[in-house]
């Protein structure tokens, strides 16, 4: 079995905000299992690690959080996006989307392309 | 913009620290049950399925401990801790306290009143235009009238 990646530094709180941007409001359970299925579970997710991240994202202002009621019928917190939270997400987009082009553009780079 | 906002979130968390806590327990108890619900579904039986959770959710109290390090200012709430604890112990021992107290404001006291003396006599500019432009002549203290000194024509 190939083994599991760890999750970036940094990243996670990125993740978030898209799954949330893509699925709506979700409790932090919710927003677990989205991260590690659409990682199609290669990345080792420590669940736990996630609330801190939601906690600070709230604090920043880029996720808003309020009680509702989970699929079993109990008391949850369900996170979802605000208008900041989408600029943020917008401007890590791009950015991190750079920075893939950059390290891609290393990769792809051949010694006789350079001479 | 973020950073500030964010810091003055968690300025203002010691108001909330146990709201905040309860909201954290049940966060967490709420996530751990659907998760046992899911390995349970899966076909696990319902301890081994809580176990298996738990693991999953990874070192519970240390996740604890950064969130309450996130949600707070520990460094000053600590130096609070620090103050209110050295209060009371000042408070159990007033002798000790009292003699401190008078120490300290009698050095710094006599500290003060030594150096507006020195101050006012010897590091105070002269009270003339240019202090700088005084010339001294001959050597004798008979030269010169007011302490040595007297004024350039």
């Amino acid at each position: 079995m190939k083994d599991k990646t760890d999750v970036l530094q940094g990243t996670l709180a990125l993740m978030v905000l898209k799954t949330l941007d893509v699925l709506g409001p979700l409790h932090g359970y919710g927003i677990a299992r989205r991260i590690e299925q659409i990682s199609g579970d290669l990345l080792s997710l420590n669940q736990g690690t996630l609330y801190p991240v939601l906690l600070k994202l709230e604090q920043e202002g880029s996720i808003a959080s309020a009680w509702g009621t989970s699929e079993n019928n109990r008391k949850a917190r369900f996170y979802r996006l605000t208008r900041d939270g989408r600029k943020q997400l917008r401007a890590e987009t791009q950015g991190w989307e750079q920075t893939a082009a950059i390290i891609g553009r290393f990769f792809a780079v051949k010694a006789e392309d350079l001479k | 913009m973020r950073t500030l906002r964010r810091f003055l979130k968690r300025l203002g968390s010691w108001t909330t620290t146990r709201r905040d806590e309860d909201r954290l327990r049940s966060e967490i108890e709420e996530h751990l049950a659907l998760q046992t619900a899911e390995y349970v579904q899966a076909g696990l039986s319902p301890v081994e399925a809580r176990r298996q959770a738990v693991l999953k959710f990874g070192a519970m109290e240390a996740i604890k401990e950064s969130y309450r390090d996130q949600r707070g200012l520990p460094l000053l709430e600590t130096l609070i801790q620090d103050m209110r604890h050295a209060l009371r112990r000042l408070r159990m021992a007033p002798a000790f306290t009292v003699a401190t107290i008078l120490t300290l404001a009698l050095g710094i006291g006599a500290t003060t009143s030594i150096f507006t003396l020195v101050h006012a006599i010897l590091l105070k500019s002269l009270p003339v235009a240019n202090p700088g432009e005084l010339y001294r002549l001959g050597k004798e203290s008979r030269c010169c009238y007011q302490g040595g000194y007297s004024q350039a024509e």
